[in-house]
């Protein structure tokens, strides 16, 4: 694999001394193997697929890293930054590194998520929480057999504690809230915690659990933090933790994290949870690679197991130099596209003619998707194009194809002259999977592979319809130039810069094609501290943010942000609608069910509704859903998640992660 | 009596520049609609999917709280002057709350002084000799070579000139780390070993980007001053070649390099980001970076100031060394 | 009068033709090629290489692209083109004022002395410790979207002009204790004269390979900007379209023309500037040698 790069390298170095190009060198396209789709859902049987280790690297295995483990023993996972505050790992600190193993390997929610199905799932909790017929008193059982790294049993009281430390201390952030949701929390028995709430509290495991990445609750010991004083300020070098592993060193300057398992492994929440199943790495290193460049070549030298999130042309260079890289698929598309967050455009409803209707699709229609999925993943990823809510398989198996497939053919638009639009267009499927055929890749013919892929459907590509449809939204096109309200009409694109290459490139791609379908637009990248601001007082015009995240079958939580009553006026300044959209039907719906229990029948019916008044109103315009190339090494390392196995989603930098530990098994264990 | 003036007058300038400095830099960023709470609190609802508007204004109220920055802009103004400038103490990270800042940088600093001190020095020191050579002896062929290598690789954009050293040196060869690792747990032996060998390539590429500059800079002041009529002067009273190009060229051209390299030094401390992002190197650039790209307003101060005033006292030195270069200039 | 004066030009050129150096015609031959690329031929009407998907992806070089195309369908030449044109905009104009501003107030402060000198040199020091890097990213925040060519450049010169005053500043004092500035002043030529006369001839050399880095310097800003993703990204400059073929993977790739092709422009846009004022330096101190 080396004289590949070599190759590549001579050219670079003739290219830097002006001798000479280094030729055409076009990427051969890796031989892609019949990805395995049949798993749509579903909750999976953990079955590790045997891809074969290369030869000699159980000889690799046997040599140390340069902390002395085993190679083959240590499970190597790229950390995206070095971490800047190193040795703290008390996540009610500030300067916590949530994700470098932190939120994964040493503590535990009270519920936690499986992101495949939407179905939510008791962690530290035994069940879901027994509320009183009021929805004011509740109690929540906790799992017993769960022990603290220092052999102290894990009860109901270190659940109190928390949360009761939580209310007392201003300086943690969710403080405030706690005051004014619960009045009392206490453990009433070893394993029972009551609490008391100040209003009908009817989503507890959704705003207490984990319903995306993580919570904020996450339980600490009491024995160890009823002794210190300042909690925030408090770095817990050395924790005491409930998760299977424990802190062996870390770099003080903040390139890497070393984690050792426990030996009492089988009493930590990751393996009482799991049913005993034994989490498979006696290490887990937890390291910064640096540049693109040197994250693929160490991957290459396989210094690494499990990637961060990658761009398609990255994870293309990784496959072809080194046949033990894969992701979700082993190749093209090779990216999961069960990531809650569709990417695409969202609208300021606060400015004309952003609040017209008609206007937004408009741009719907004037944008070409299939050029759009081109230029953003190579065409590679699962199109969503629904406001609001994002086709996970999830999604897809609880309300697309039982509820909203047919209803969703038959919408249509009328435009001014009377024609009716029917704006969904189910042949893209086909239509890319065929583009990318030609371009070399291998993909599977059934219709059910393909709709898996690619997606049912994205709006259809109609210039004459939105020209029609920018007329009715007030536009003139005067000359080759639209204008609006009299004078020449310029829209400004903007995005959140060096954060989510998705949501950048699916700007970008709109841009483009709105300055090829004849407008005159402007883009511009933002940091995150002002585009945050951007959005609470309403900056914007068209943004690139994804202002909504959906796993359950209870949206609530997704769609709460969108009542009305949180709207201010531009320039004031809004929690969580910075988008704006005023919508009446759609707040009646959210606000029913904030008064519902999470499993009443009627939920699905309202989330059906408010899916019909968002297509109707087109509020966001979505291009793919989260598609997330997370690379992965079989070499030394097999069990990840993938399409063949999909036992959850590929996000370990997620809560989740914990549960894929029991999964992850060395090819060569000593 | 008349040095004690100038050297008085000197310093205050310095401190003045230094106090119009940190106060242009205090001001710039707030002046700018984007704010550190803000930023957390979005970084906050995208790792937990959605969070509810309630909780989100929680977070936010505590954070105001413990940012201090509820105060009117001049009240912190006089805070950050008090305490910053004077103290050395620009509070706490607001993205690493409550450690302080000064914590996060004086571990950092030394690696990243060690890195871009030794590297801006090396290519001052060889750039210069080898722009000497060339602008005095420009009609030989050794320093037209020399002359042209510069003006070939100064214009190489760094990031290429760093990533072929990496995919050269670290991947295909294995000679250097791919990616910096300083290790601390083996003794300090083996942490200087890995200090020198994660330093190398870094080092290296700083250098042969820095050094064209010197090359060309020094050429041109050397050939322009060998042309003239005091040099030929020289030349007429049969002075030796030697003593023309230590004497007459050096140390004429000396005064406009030295107050360059006084302004290189500054760079030392914010410089480096790309190479400390290139090859993982730890330092103080990627603190910086980072600071400005979430608004974290106490590090900026903090990496900057620091920044100010190294760059100050060194053109300050620089002043009051003059004369001992070139006792033509007199204190005034 | 204007007709002898272009006929002064002319002989002028024709003299400077006539006894440099190969290094000057090289440096002129190179910096007019761009020039005529940036300004000439990215006039004649071409599709728009920024948009998607004009062409095939990844096309090697033929008559109908002549560099290829980029993953994304773009005529590799064309955007070339426009880079150059943008880029070299960009960086003339913060060159031009930065140098400009920088030579004059060296020059004012350092000949003046006393408090004009310390004003100046306070407010220079100000400009000049302040690291760059950090305001030109806040600067570029607030201007974001709106951002075009000539903004871009004004921002880049804000900072450009307070080394060339520092330099021409400590330049002018070591001169001022010259033999032939005394001479001068002995003789009764006033400060302005003699600047003119005496110390502008000897800055020029200095202040072209100043005015030369600006150029480049304004680039590699733009530049160094465009990797930190906060150049204007609907703006096709050098910069950019480096950093656009290194988000895309192109170097390990080896899309060579794509990534080379504007890192290659760089290098020799450069080259050729410096050939040229180096060239030109040449024949000065020939002429003065004569």
């Amino acid at each position: 694999m080396k004289k590949k790069i070599s190759m590549l390298l001579m050219g670079c170095v003739l290219l830097a001394a002006f001798a000479a190009c280094g030729g055409n060198n076009e990427p051969a396209t890796p031989t892609p193997t019949p990805a395995a789709t049949q798993q749509q859902g579903g909750v999976a049987t953990p079955a590790p697929t045997p891809t074969p280790p290369p030869e000699g690297a159980a000889l690799l295995a046997d040599t140390t890293t340069f902390l002395g483990t085993r190679r083959g023993d240590t499970l190597v996972i790229e950390l995206q930054f070095p971490i800047e505050n190193p040795g703290v790992f008390n996540t009610f600190n500030g300067g916590v590194a949530l994700t470098s193993g932190v939120v994964q390997l040493l503590t535990g929610n009270l519920w936690n998520i499986n992101t495949i199905t939407g179905e939510q799932f008791p962690e530290i909790a035994a069940g879901f929480p027994r509320s009183s017929a009021d929805f004011m008193t509740h109690y929540i059982d906790i799992r017993q057999g769960i022990y603290w790294s220092d052999g102290m049993p894990f009860t109901a009281r270190d659940v109190a504690f928390t949360m009761n430390m939580i209310k007392g201390d201003p300086d943690i952030g969710v403080s405030a809230y706690y005051n004014m949701a619960f009045a009392s929390i206490e453990a009433v028995e070893d394993f029972v915690v009551r609490i008391e709430t100040n209003w009908p509290y009817l989503h507890m495991s959704t705003q207490l659990g984990v319903t995306v990445g993580g919570n904020a609750l996450r339980i600490v010991p009491e024995h160890i933090y009823s002794q210190i004083d300042n909690v925030t300020a408090f770095a817990d070098s050395n924790p005491v933790v409930a998760g299977a592993y424990t802190v062996h060193s870390f770099d003080p300057l903040g390139t890497w994290v070393l984690y050792q398992r426990r030996d009492d492994w089988y009493r930590s929440i990751t393996s009482v949870v799991a049913g005993g199943a034994e989490p498979q790495a006696r290490y887990i290193l937890f390291r910064s690679f640096g540049d693109d460049t040197a994250r693929q070549m160490a991957m290459i030298n396989n210094e690494i197991d499990l990637m961060m999130e990658v761009s398609l042309e990255m994870l293309t260079f990784m496959a072809m130099n080194n046949t033990s890289v894969g992701a979700w698929y082993d190749s093209f598309p090779f990216a999961t596209s069960d990531d809650p967050v569709a990417k695409g455009l969202v609208f300021n409803h606060a400015i004309a003619p952003f609040d017209n209707r008609y206007f937004r699709w408009g741009i719907a229609l004037a944008l070409d998707f299939d050029m759009i999925s081109l230029a953003i993943f190579e065409g590679a990823g699962r199109a969503s194009p629904f406001p609001i809510f994002t086709m996970t398989s999830g999604f897809l198996d609880m309300y697309y194809r039982p509820y909203l497939m047919d209803w969703i053919d038959n919408f249509y638009i009328t435009l001014a002259d009377g024609t009716q639009i029917f704006p969904y267009d189910r042949g893209y499927a086909h239509r890319i999977a065929n583009i990318l055929r030609a371009m070399g890749h291998d993909l599977p013919t059934d219709a059910a592979s393909l709709y898996y892929m690619f997606g049912y459907g994205t709006w259809i590509h109609d210039p004459a319809a939105a020209t029609q449809l920018f007329h009715m939204a007030g536009l003139e096109l005067v000359g080759n130039n639209w204008h609006f309200e009299g004078q020449p009409f310029v829209m400004e694109l903007t995005y959140l810069a060096g954060t989510e290459l998705q949501t950048e490139r699916s700007v970008i791609a709109a841009f483009n094609q709105l300055q090829q379908f004849g407008f005159n637009a402007t883009l511009a990248g933002k940091t995150i501290g002002a585009w945050a601001v951007d959005w609470g007082l309403g900056n914007f015009q068209i943004d690139g943010y994804w202002p909504w995240a959906c796993f359950t079958q209870n949206v609530f939580g997704n769609v709460q942000t969108f009542d009305r009553y949180l709207i201010t006026p531009v320039g004031d300044w809004t929690t969580g609608a910075g988008m704006r959209w005023d919508n009446v039907r759609a707040t009646e719906i959210i606000h029913e069910l904030q008064l519902l229990p999470p499993t009443h029948p009627r939920v699905t019916e309202l989330a059906i509704e408010f899916f019909q008044v968002a297509v109707h109103d087109l509020p966001t315009i979505g291009f793919h859903s989260g598609l997330k190339f997370v690379p992965t090494n079989n070499t030394f390392w097999g069990g990840f998640p993938s399409a063949a196995n999909p036992y959850n989603g590929p996000w370990w930098w997620w809560h989740v992660f914990d549960s894929f530990l029991p999964f992850i098994t060395p090819h060569f264990p000593s | 009596m008349k040095f004690w003036k100038f050297l008085i007058i000197r310093i205050l300038t310095c401190l003045l520049t230094i106090w119009i400095g940190v106060t242009i830099l205090f001001f710039v960023p707030r002046f700018f609609p984007s704010d550190p709470i803000e930023g957390l609190v979005m970084q906050m609802t995208m790792l937990y999917g959605n969070m509810d508007p309630a909780m989100q204004e929680s977070i936010r109220a505590t954070l105001q709280a413990q940012f201090g920055l509820e105060g009117s802009l001049f009240t912190q103004y006089l805070h950050f002057l008090r305490n910053g400038l004077l103290g050395f103490d620009f509070g706490p990270s607001l993205m690493n709350f409550p450690t302080p800042v000064t914590d996060l940088i004086a571990v950092r600093m030394p690696y990243t002084v060690f890195l871009s001190l030794f590297t801006t020095l090396i290519a001052w020191v060889v750039g210069n000799l080898i722009g000497l050579y060339a602008g005095f002896r420009k009609d030989k062929r050794s320093a037209r070579v020399m002359e042209m290598v510069a003006i070939f690789i100064y214009p190489i954009p760094y990031f290429l000139v760093a990533l072929i050293l990496q995919i050269v040196f670290a991947f295909l060869l294995g000679w250097f780390p791919l990616t910096s690792n300083i290790i601390f747990h083996m003794g300090p032996w083996v942490w200087f070993t890995s200090l020198i060998r994660s330093s190398i390539l870094p080092a290296l590429s700083i250098l042969l980007i820095g050094v064209g500059w010197w090359i060309l800079s020094m050429k041109a002041l050397a050939s322009s001053i060998a042309s003239d009529d005091f040099v030929s002067y020289a030349r007429y009273r049969g002075i030796s070649e030697s003593k023309i190009a230590g004497k007459y060229i050096f140390r004429n051209s000396m005064l406009t390099q030295v107050t360059a390299l006084a302004l290189a030094l500054g760079g030392v401390f914010s410089g480096a980001l790309l190479a400390e992002i290139i090859f993982n190197y730890p330092g103080v650039g990627t603190l910086v970076q980072q600071a400005i790209m979430q608004s974290d307003y106490n590090m900026i101060m903090g990496t900057i100031t620091i920044s100010i005033v190294a760059i100050s006292v060194a053109t300050l030195l620089v002043d009051l060394l003059y004369p001992f270069f070139d006792p033509r200039i007199r204190y005034s | 009068m204007s007709q002898s004066f272009l006929g002064r030009l002319g002989g002028n050129l024709r003299d400077v033709w006539k006894y440099s150096g190969m290094r000057f015609k090289i440096g002129l031959f190179i910096t007019f090629f761009f020039l005529i690329l940036g300004f000439g031929v990215s006039n004649i009407p071409h599709t728009n290489p920024f948009f998607h998907f004009s062409y095939l992806p990844l096309q090697p070089p033929s008559a109908t692209n002549f560099l290829g195309t980029t993953s994304l369908g773009q005529d590799t030449f064309w955007m070339l083109v426009n880079a150059v044109r943008n880029s070299l905009t960009l960086g003339l104009i913060a060159a031009t004022i930065g140098t400009v501003i920088g030579i004059f107030m060296g020059l004012l402060a350092g000949f003046s002395g006393g408090v004009v000198d310390r004003v100046i040199s306070t407010i220079t020091d100000t400009f000049i410790v302040i690291p760059t890097l950090p305001i030109l990213i806040l600067i570029t925040a607030l201007i974001g979207g709106g951002a075009s060519v000539i903004m871009l450049a004004l921002v880049l010169s804000i900072f450009g002009w307070a080394w060339p005053s520092r330099q021409v500043r400590s330049m002018a004092l070591s001169l001022k204790e010259r033999d032939f500035i005394y001479t001068a002043k002995f003789s009764g030529e006033s400060t302005p004269q003699i600047i003119i006369t005496e110390i502008l001839p000897y800055a020029m050399t200095w202040s072209l390979v100043s005015f030369m880095n600006a150029t480049l310097g304004a680039i590699a800003a733009e530049s160094g900007l465009a990797i930190l993703g906060l150049s204007p990204a609907n703006l096709v400059t050098l910069g950019n379209m480096i950093q656009w073929a290194r988000d895309r993977n192109a170097v390990l790739m080896g899309h060579w023309y794509w990534i080379g092709s504007p890192i290659v422009a760089l290098v020799f846009l450069f080259i050729g500037l410096f050939l040229l004022i180096s060239g030109y330096n040449d024949y000065l101190s020939r002429r003065r040698g004569q």
